[in-house]
């Protein structure tokens, strides 16, 4: 399968009157055509930053693209214009926003508000057919066709984030961004919510990057994983890699032993110590080793390179020296 | 020894201190309160510039007198210096603006407090007489109060400071209602403060920003109505100088000696301006949430 | 069986609402015994909110009675009412909006000391002040922060600290980590385990998330609609749960494991439904694969099925004969 968005060398920084917020710190990624890939991280990790690079969408004046390329199909996002820009968004890549009640206008009704995004990028539809695909949109994502005439307010979470999906899927992008879709969602509406996202993404064969701090979501719903910390990539794979493999960053093994374990009866859980680091003021060498039990005097002062095996990528020293070399002579 | 001087390390910094600090940043808000230092210096330090003897002794030999260099703004119709009268003007137009504002402020705190705080019954009954009372336009409201209470200085502060009691009850009932649906004031009663101490220690020290910015605004507010009333003949008697009343005065010279309104006018204009900047700064600097 | 620390019976809320009365705790029996931890688990809108609260008199409860070592806390004519009260305690959800903006940690961690023993000198509250930062691991260099300056899980051991000022028996944990990141989440639910171990403090454990809720009960009540479906022991619970409603929550978590990858999960249709006066009758009823019209009607109350494993379903009413 050939690969749909790469990203290379991402930097993307925010800046204030009195600081430089480094959110994006040379980030690597790639996602092929009807792949989902989990992006998982903690809060301030520079997930969502990423997603809106991508639909360049950054706070105006405030953040910026400093330095690399977002390769979507061949073309460089970080380049074209911005007219160019606003035909992509929604059309062929679309975006769907963690909170459901302030991405809906609450003052329009929910069939017209899925007709708009059609009616922008899709102007060779007639009317009618207009309506039709609106309908086709309302079944796809589990809302009865009577509610199209309801108010965002008069319906439920798991309904309007439903009727999010299908706004976003209406011109059935090439590329679904989806930050934290169901996490204002109680566990059982969550379940119905991700079946469904599932179910249509094998349907239209969109690739997907799944923005999440759950770990559970990615293992069901996920074909590769990358794991985000300080704006980088430590860690990236296919699902069984990170799951099931055995050499992990040690951010990943501490994000899996801050999970509780259902199956396990321990009741002690195995926390990373410490927080994020400030990411305006980030330590110098790997941003992790301040956090981290295996920290070495070299993670302080240099930055691990990506350490590949097949698809599986590590960004550590502890697996600089043993394969590092190893790399290099093949 | 050591011990000492890290303690001094974790020393408190005034919250005060930080809203400077966030203030400090907007320079219009710095614009503005260095202007209205300005104006109050000059206010309070009125008896100094000019006599007031000067201020309201006519001479008609020195009638209509450009302003120059012996009379900075010139004099007006009776030959009056109109430098002095300005700075005197500030004296009247912005204590009465500043003390009607401390007045309804304490009154309308107290109300709204009570309304807010306890709500139900109380409240209703609180709000629907501010409801009857904000039915009539301030400045009318204030003439009203002249009107039967007769001109003067007195008379025009408590006008002013009745009129505004219900703005302020209100603004700060809303402010009150809000705060006492936050998590903090729940988890204050749930370790079993009282009332009393909910109110002094958890909600009034966070209603105080938005109250400050309010008052800051109302003040420009209550100097244009002062100047207004004045001007009208129902605030400050004439030959006291006040703004408005400078204004009243000349107002039949204007065609001719236009400097005789321009200059009470930027005055007022200035005032307002300043406190409407200081007013915007300060809702920026207050809000404890935004780092420095 | 350990001594009973508190109980609650048939203890009742109701919101009077335009459109009739809400019953956000309808006629739900808990007990603690001291010591242990009772997981309260349920979506949002189940009133297990409200229950805590009710149980701590926050908010005056519509009817019944709670038990604070075999004293009713409710009846404002038990005289040792305001000496039990300060011996119960609360940690709040959002570490965000519970702590005062204005106030810096020292101020707010001394804050129920000063309320209940005024007459104390103030060296002592500073040194206890202290002693609490300690315990729940806040370096002594914040002692002068303001909580906006923190982070969020340096705020939530803000909380627990002033949850603990009193010297407490009982605590209600309302989601105290559900506002925080996991690695940040573990270590939170680690000291307050270690709370408990070292000075035997009782836990209410208000959660949406069954799997924080496994490590730290003891038992485990499940809510739906203001009622308690099924209670049970917390590794009873997870193996055999029995409530229709119990096995769709265990079944939606999503498990960070590719052995379910594949797995048929039944995922229950449909909404929670109005809480506003709901028809008598089982409330789950409307969403439950298995409703016949046995659910409808009557009251289905909690049984004891098996040893200490209470349910209310219609489906497991002759079990305990056959035991």
């Amino acid at each position: 399968m050939e690969e749909f968005l790469t990203i290379q060398d991402l930097h993307v920084s925010y800046h204030t009157a009195d600081e430089t917020v480094y959110a994006v710190n040379g980030l690597n990624l790639s996602v092929k055509k009807g792949e989902t890939l989990g992006l998982v991280g903690e809060t301030g990790a520079g997930k969502t930053t990423t997603a809106l690079s991508i639909l360049r969408l950054l706070p105006f004046k405030f953040g910026s693209i400093d330095k690399g390329s977002i390769l979507l199909d061949g073309m460089d996002l970080t380049k074209v214009s911005e007219k160019e820009m606003r035909k992509i968004r929604g059309d062929k890549i679309s975006m769907i926003f963690q909170d459901p009640m302030t991405s809906l206008n609450s003052t329009i009704k929910i069939g017209k508000q899925i007709e708009e995004v059609l009616k922008i990028h899709r102007k060779d539809l007639g009317k009618k057919e207009v309506i039709e695909r609106v309908d086709t949109l309302l079944k796809l994502v589990g809302i009865s066709l009577e509610r199209k005439e309801d108010y965002p307010h008069q319906l439920s979470g798991g309904m309007k984030q439903r009727v999010v999906i299908a706004i976003a899927l209406a011109c059935e992008p090439k590329l679904l961004l989806a930050d934290e879709p169901t996490t204002a969602l109680d566990v059982t509406i969550q379940a119905q919510v991700l079946n469904m996202m599932r179910e249509l993404k094998n349907k239209l064969n969109t690739a997907m990057i799944l923005i999440t701090h759950d770990l559970g979501v990615v293992a069901e719903n996920c074909d590769s994983v990358a794991i985000m910390y300080a704006g980088e990539i430590v860690e990236s794979g296919a699902v069984e890699e990170i799951f099931e493999g055995t050499e992990h960053h040690p951010y990943t093994v501490g994000l899996f032993g801050s999970i509780p374990d259902m199956s396990k009866k321990t009741r002690r859980l195995s926390p990373i110590n410490g927080m994020m680091p400030n990411p305006a003021d980030l330590p110098p060498g790997c941003p992790f080793w301040p956090r981290c039990p295996k920290a070495k005097d070299i993670c302080k002062q240099q930055k691990p390179n990506e350490v590949r095996q097949g698809s599986h990528m590590i960004k550590c020293h502890l697996y600089q020296d043993a394969k590092g070399g190893e790399e290099a002579g093949k | 020894m050591k011990e000492k001087a890290s303690k001094n390390k974790y020393k408190k910094r005034s919250q005060i201190y930080s809203v400077w600090l966030r203030f400090r940043r907007n320079k219009m808000a710095v614009a503005g309160l260095i202007l209205l230092c300005i104006l109050l210096i000059l206010a309070v330090c009125a008896p100094f510039i000019a006599d007031y003897e000067q201020v309201i002794k006519q001479d008609l030999t020195q009638r209509f007198i450009k302003p120059g260099a012996e009379h900075w703004f010139g004099t007006d119709a009776y030959g009056r210096d109109m430098f002095a009268r300005v700075v005197w003007g500030a004296r009247y137009s912005l204590s009465i603006g500043i003390g009607a504002i401390l007045i309804s402020l304490t009154i309308g705190s107290v109300i709204g407090s009570i309304a807010g705080f306890y709500g139900g019954k109380i409240d209703s009954v609180i709000m629907r007489i501010i409801d009857v009372i904000m039915a009539i336009p301030g400045t009318l409201m204030a003439i009203t109060i002249v009107a039967a209470l007769g001109a003067g200085t007195t008379k025009l502060l408590i006008a002013m400071s009745i009129s505004q009691i219900p703005t302020f009850s209100r603004v700060v009932r809303s402010i009150i209602m809000g705060i006492r649906e936050e998590e903090y004031v729940e988890a204050a009663r749930s370790y079993g403060s009282r009332d009393r101490r909910l109110i002094m220690k958890q909600i009034w020290p966070n209603s105080l920003g938005p109250l400050i910015v309010q008052a800051s605004l109302s003040m420009a507010q209550a100097v244009l109505t002062i100047s207004s009333l004045s001007f009208i003949g129902l605030g400050i008697p004439a030959p006291t100088p006040e703004w408005g009343t400078i204004l009243s005065e000349n107002k039949t010279n204007m065609r001719l000696y236009p400097y005789l309104c321009t200059i009470p006018g930027i005055a007022i204009l200035l005032s307002v301006i300043a406190m409407n900047l200081i007013g915007d700064g300060l809702r920026d600097a207050l809000d404890p949430k935004l780092k420095n | 069986m350990r001594e009973i620390l508190i109980e609650a019976k048939s203890l009742k809320k109701y919101f009077q609402t335009a459109r009739g009365n809400l019953h956000a705790v309808d006629d739900v029996d808990l007990t603690i015994a001291k010591g242990s931890t009772l997981g309260v688990v349920g979506e949002s809108g189940c009133g297990k909110s409200t229950l805590g609260r009710t149980i701590l008199n926050l908010i005056p409860a519509t009817s019944g009675e709670v038990l604070f070592h075999g004293k009713n806390i409710l009846d404002p004519k038990e005289p040792e009412r305001q000496q039990m009260r300060k011996k119960m305690q609360m940690i709040f959800q959002d570490p965000y909006a519970s702590l005062n903006p204005r106030m810096s940690v020292s101020e707010i961690i001394a804050d129920p000391i000063l309320v209940n023993e005024p007459k104390i000198p103030r060296s002592e509250v500073n040194e206890r002040v202290e002693k609490l930062m300690a315990t729940v691991g806040l370096a002594k260099r914040m002692i002068n922060a303001y909580p906006h300056e923190l982070d969020g899980g340096r705020r939530q051991r803000i909380g627990v600290a002033r949850a603990l000022a009193l010297n407490p028996e009982f605590i209600v944990c309302d989601e105290p980590v559900s506002a925080l990141d996991v690695s940040i989440q573990a270590q939170i639910l680690n000291l307050l385990m270690d709370l408990q171990e070292e000075h035997g403090y009782t836990y209410m454990f208000i959660t949406h998330d069954l799997s924080v809720v496994k490590h730290i009960s003891n038992e485990i009540a499940v809510m739906y609609l203001g009622q308690c479906v099924e209670r049970a022991p917390s590794d009873e619970l997870f193996e055999h749960p029995l409530h229709p409603y119990t096995k769709a929550l265990l079944d939606a978590i999503p498990v960070a494991s590719l052995k379910n990858r594949n797995k048929d999960r039944t995922i229950i249709e449909g909404e929670v439904t109005s809480p506003i006066d709901p028809k008598p009758g089982c409330r789950f009823a409307a969403r439950c694969p298995y409703a016949s019209g046995r659910c409808a009607g009557e009251a289905i109350p909690l049984k004891e099925v098996a040893p200490g494993h209470h349910v209310a379903c219609v489906l497991h009413e002759g079990t305990e004969k056959e035991l």
